[in-house]
């Protein structure tokens, strides 16, 4: 492995290590809360403008999945806030949080390019090597796009898949390109000064209008003679290669969490698994640096969602897609000692005939054994808080919000729009079924004028279960420079979620911690705790600053397999927990 | 070297992490005023900024990387590595050659040698315009000079013995026009017109089997004292519907060939040949298990009076035909041969495979149909491949004449090979 970073990766380590030292020797630095707390944005102050291209191919995707080189400690995401979760960064933002986008909001594309673009257009650069063909265009306003096309066998299918994809990626938090079904004619078409062309041989020469009708040729064509494309709008600023799922950049001084430790990288795994997004390789991601004030930032996009959903790009999803890595130890175990003759349950998975959709469906689909084609580091590390925290943004969706995004594909078969909402609906349901109900699932605590502690149940807001639940709360003061917690009473159940505050505290108590058990007959991981941290503030009004989603040993089978993997090339730590 | 790069790593790594440690050893005497996360996320980006150090690639993406520019380059016109173009049996070669595009990329020069580890030698020069009308038409010409230097030869007949094996060494010029006219995607329509000169069979360089005149005579191996120059034209219609041709999983490819040399030195060796071929794939479990079939039929036609060169005969045996066998192994004026091959999956980009094949060569076609003294092997495989053709194959085949293993680049059960001289599989 490229020993710069493996040393980059101990840096990061050391430097998580050594802030902690340093913080003890600070004594203030060794509190567990600050006054800024709870972050909600993480300060990205430092200028990136040094920052150079990455290169990361495959051969370092195949090496990182031969070695897995990645830090499997078995520890809390880093980058969460002291109410365990996600601040706004150059990775993530929080956009519709945990409500679901309105339908309005998605006919109105919020937040996206005003209007799709349109022709006439003017060809840039093209290409016939690769997996697809594709083009470089401008359109009448001069912007510049990429623009891809669906195969002739499945008209509809790649490009709807990436505009639902795009959105709900973007939707969740995820800085995406901007991804627009348009319409281009071959009369629209005029090709630029200086355009290039990359032929199947590689070579690059002046593009020539046979290439544009090789091109067109391997593309669906509607019946009036047009093409439906996929234009991705270029991302603003330049661009620095992708991320990787581990380590870190070692030029960009903001990027100073490990990337498998990143909550929202982990939690992608949720997400990803909904939308059968099954090519989250490191290659289809991509950093770009881009002006933000004074400062230069590099911000981290996802890209490329031809591979999700149904659509595997130039043809249907493969079957194995999503139930098998493309070097699954069991799966080849089996293959050779049955000399073939082992069937794996999805071959024989029957899909409707639905070309514009490919191949999903919610019947087969067990959330927690799904995985995408390469391993994924970030992946990997997820624990059941970060699948909570992910399960949560998914469950937020509705049944219409969902259709809505659908119909944002514009399928011409109202039976594939119809198909793809029903599926993607109870694939959310599935995820919520197994990552939502996982772990504890108090979320938003609160504390109100008359000095009530409120919270509320996330699995059943999500309609998940009707099974009434009991809370238990243990009370303690905590102090903030010793993490020392003195309890005060004994446990309390709490009708309906709501716990008053113990009344037995001195004026001088600062913080408050409630340990929540969550007691219900279906679900009995619930009774790990939940410890939230409650502030008193200069004018004695309580508030809560801080959540924390405590995790049994050895919870669930994904966790025995952590366990299993961890702490292969690293050694023990489970600093931070 | 190595050693050098580690010691600067270890010794730059070392140095860091003692800036970071002095940095956060330092963070006490300021850490009185800073009282925010934010504060202390910015000491830690801070830190990092004193010890950025650019990205260095992974040295295989670099190699990757480099390769792909220097393949792009090649690809392009001037001079560019060759590989292959040689026969079954005469192992990797490896050449220069050079290209040029002419007349507004429409037309393609090309000129190349190549020579394999055992001393064979491939040089030719072609021009082609390769897609006409677009891609309907390609025409061309082509001069070839070769001289394979270790071709078996184990004497004619179903019955010769693998005892008599023995090697020639085999240098001809051919001189030839073709074109191919694709009315369809899935049909081809080709023809070529060439001189097939200055043949000549000498003493095979091998040191494994004696040289094929020391056992082999005129009558045993006609032609083997005398080679004439031939005019030689073949027709060909191949229709392939096969889904992915490099990596077939349904489809399939059939193909009908004859060819007809003439004597131009000696009237005594003119003949004719007819080739079928028929390859069929045919998808289980959703195109993920695959069963191959093919059947293949080869006849030689001569006046009376007149022979097939031996070099010419169908031959059997080697990587395309029986695995279980030697390269060019059984030969006669016809050829009947059957393949079946199931391919399974191991994982995405390695399937496994079970084969059986039998195959024999006899004077007659009858004979030769009749496959009563077929020779059989079958065996085992691994294929590893793309989506979009087969990178690697090994078998291990096993026939009546023990185990062989091979190693080959190409898919199997492939199309008949083109080279005039001598017949190859």
């Amino acid at each position: 492995m490229d020993r710069r970073h493996n040393a980059s990766r101990w840096q990061s380590i050391v430097m998580v290590l050594a802030l902690g030292a340093g913080s003890t020797m600070a004594g203030a630095a060794t509190q567990k809360f600050f006054p800024d707390d709870p972050l909600t944005s993480d300060p990205e102050n430092s200028d990136a403008s040094h920052v150079k291209p990455q290169i990361v191919g495959p051969g370092y995707i195949g090496w990182q999945i031969i070695r897995d080189t990645a830090d499997h400690t078995w520890r809390r995401a880093i980058n969460v806030n002291v109410l365990d979760e996600v601040p706004d960064s150059s990775w993530f933002t929080n956009r519709f949080e945990f409500r679901s986008p309105s339908a309005n909001a998605i006919e109105r594309d919020s937040g996206r390019a005003a209007e799709p673009p349109h022709g006439p257009w003017t060809v840039v650069a093209g290409k016939s090597n690769g997996v697809m063909p594709g083009l470089q265009l401008k359109d009448s306003t001069g912007q510049r796009y990429f623009v891809k096309f669906d195969p002739p066998s499945n008209p509809e299918m790649a490009s709807g898949a990436e505009v639902i994809s795009t959105w709900i990626l973007h939707a969740v938090g995820y800085n995406v390109p901007d991804n627009q079904l348009a319409t281009l004619r071959r009369d629209d078409v005029v090709i630029g000064e200086g355009a290039t062309f990359k032929g199947p041989d590689g070579r690059k020469r002046p593009l020539t209008l046979a290439d544009l009708d090789q091109v067109l040729h391997q593309a669906a064509r509607r019946p009036d003679g047009s093409y439906r494309i996929l234009a991705s709008r270029a991302l603003d600023g330049i661009a620095v290669g992708p991320f990787k799922y581990e380590g870190t950049r070692p030029d960009d001084p903001n990027d100073i969490v490990p990337h498998e430790h990143r909550r929202e990288l982990r939690g992608l795994r949720v997400f990803a698994a909904w939308l059968n997004h099954v090519d989250t390789k490191a290659e289809n991601s991509l950093d770009t640096l881009i002006a933000v004030g004074p400062r230069t930032i590099v911000r981290h996009h996802l890209i490329d969602f031809g591979s999700t959903l149904g659509s595997g790009g130039v043809e249907p999803m493969g079957r194995r897609d999503g139930y098998e890595y493309a070097l699954d130890k069991r799966a080849t175990i089996l293959g050779l000692a049955s000399l073939g003759l082992y069937v794996p349950p999805w071959q024989r998975i029957r899909y409707p005939h639905l070309p514009s959709v490919g191949r999903i469906d919610a019947d087969h689909f067990r959330p927690e054994r799904w995985k995408p084609t390469l391993p994924n580091p970030a992946f990997q590390n997820a624990r059941p808080d970060d699948t909570f925290w992910a399960a949560r943004r998914v469950m937020a969706f509705t049944d219409e919000a969902i259709a809505a995004i659908v119909r944002t594909a514009q399928f011409s078969d109202p039976q594939a729009a119809a198909y793809l909402s029903n599926v993607l609906i109870r694939r959310r349901d599935a995820i919520g079924r197994t990552w939502l109900t996982a772990v504890n699932p108090i979320v938003d605590p609160s504390v109100t004028d008359a000095g009530i502690m409120t919270f509320r149940n996330a699995v059943t807001d999500a309609g998940l279960t009707t099974e009434p639940s009991e809370y238990w709360v243990s009370w303690a003061t905590y102090d903030n420079t010793t993490g020392a917690a003195t309890p005060v009473g004994h446990a309390e159940g709490c009708a309906e979620a709501q716990c008053p505050l113990p009344a037995n505290v001195t004026p001088e108590t600062q913080y408050l911690r409630a340990e929540i058990r969550t007691v219900n007959s279906a679900y009995p991981a619930w009774s790990t705790p939940v410890h939230v941290f409650l502030r008193r503030d200069d004018d004695h009004r309580w508030s809560a600053v801080g959540l924390e989603r405590l995790l049994e040993d050895s919870q669930s089978n994904d966790e025995r397999r952590f366990a299993n993997r961890r702490n292969r090339r690293t050694p023990s730590s489970d600093a931070g927990e | 070297m190595n050693r050098l790069h580690n010691h600067y790593v270890r010794r730059t790594t070392l140095f860091r992490t003692c800036v970071l440690l002095a940095a956060f050893a330092y963070a006490p005497t300021v850490g009185a005023q800073e009282e925010t996360r934010a504060d202390l996320l910015t000491r830690e980006r801070e830190a990092k900024a004193q010890q950025a150090a650019p990205p260095v690639a992974f040295w295989l993406d670099r190699t990757f990387v480099s390769v792909e520019s220097r393949l792009q380059e090649w690809s392009g016109d001037g001079l560019h590595p060759v590989t292959g173009g040689m026969i079954p049996g005469t192992g990797i070669a490896i050449g220069p050659g050079f290209r040029h595009h002419l007349f507004g990329n429409q037309a393609i020069v090309d000129a190349s040698g190549a020579v394999s580890a055992g001393r064979s030698r491939v040089m030719r020069s072609r021009l082609e315009w390769p897609q006409l009308f677009t891609n309907r038409l390609s025409v061309g010409a082509e001069l070839k000079y070769q001289d394979f230097t270790q071709v078996n030869f184990f004497g004619i007949g179903e019955d010769s013995l693998k005892t008599n094996q023995t090697n020639y060494r085999l240098k001809d010029v051919d001189v030839l026009g073709f074109a191919a006219i694709r009315p369809r995607q899935w049909l081809t329509i080709g023809g070529r017109v060439g001189v097939l000169r200055r043949v000549e069979i000498a003493a095979g360089t091998s040191s494994l089997s004696p040289s094929t005149g020391d056992r082999f005579d005129e009558v045993t191996a006609p032609a083997l004292t005398r080679q004439p120059d031939f005019l030689h034209t073949d027709l060909s219609v191949a229709i392939d519907t096969r889904d992915v041709p490099g990596y077939p999983s349904s489809g399939g490819r059939y193909q009908v060939s004859t060819a007809s040399f003439h004597d131009q030195s000696y009237a005594q060796y003119s003949f004719r040949r007819l080739d079928a071929d028929a390859a069929h794939y045919i998808p289980l479990f959703h195109k993920s298990w695959v069963l191959a079939l093919r059947g293949r039929t080869v006849l030689s036609q001569s006046a009376a009076g007149q022979e097939v060169p031996f070099y010419l005969l169908p031959t059997l045996g080697g990587s395309n035909t029986l695995r279980g066998f030697a390269d060019y192994r059984f030969r006669d004026r016809d050829l009947a041969l059957f393949n079946a091959e199931y391919r399974w999956p191991i994982f995405r980009a390695l399937d496994g495979s079970l084969f059986y094949e039998a195959g024999t060569v006899a004077p007659s076609l009858q004979a030769a149909l009749s496959m009563r003294h077929a020779h059989t092997d079958y065996g085992v495989g691994v294929r590893l491949h793309t989506a979009k053709r087969t990178l690697f194959r090994v078998d291990i085949a096993r026939g009546s004449e023990g185990i062989r293993t091979i190693f080959a680049f190409t898919a199997p059960l492939g199309a008949p090979s083109r080279t005039v001289a001598p017949y190859a599989p």
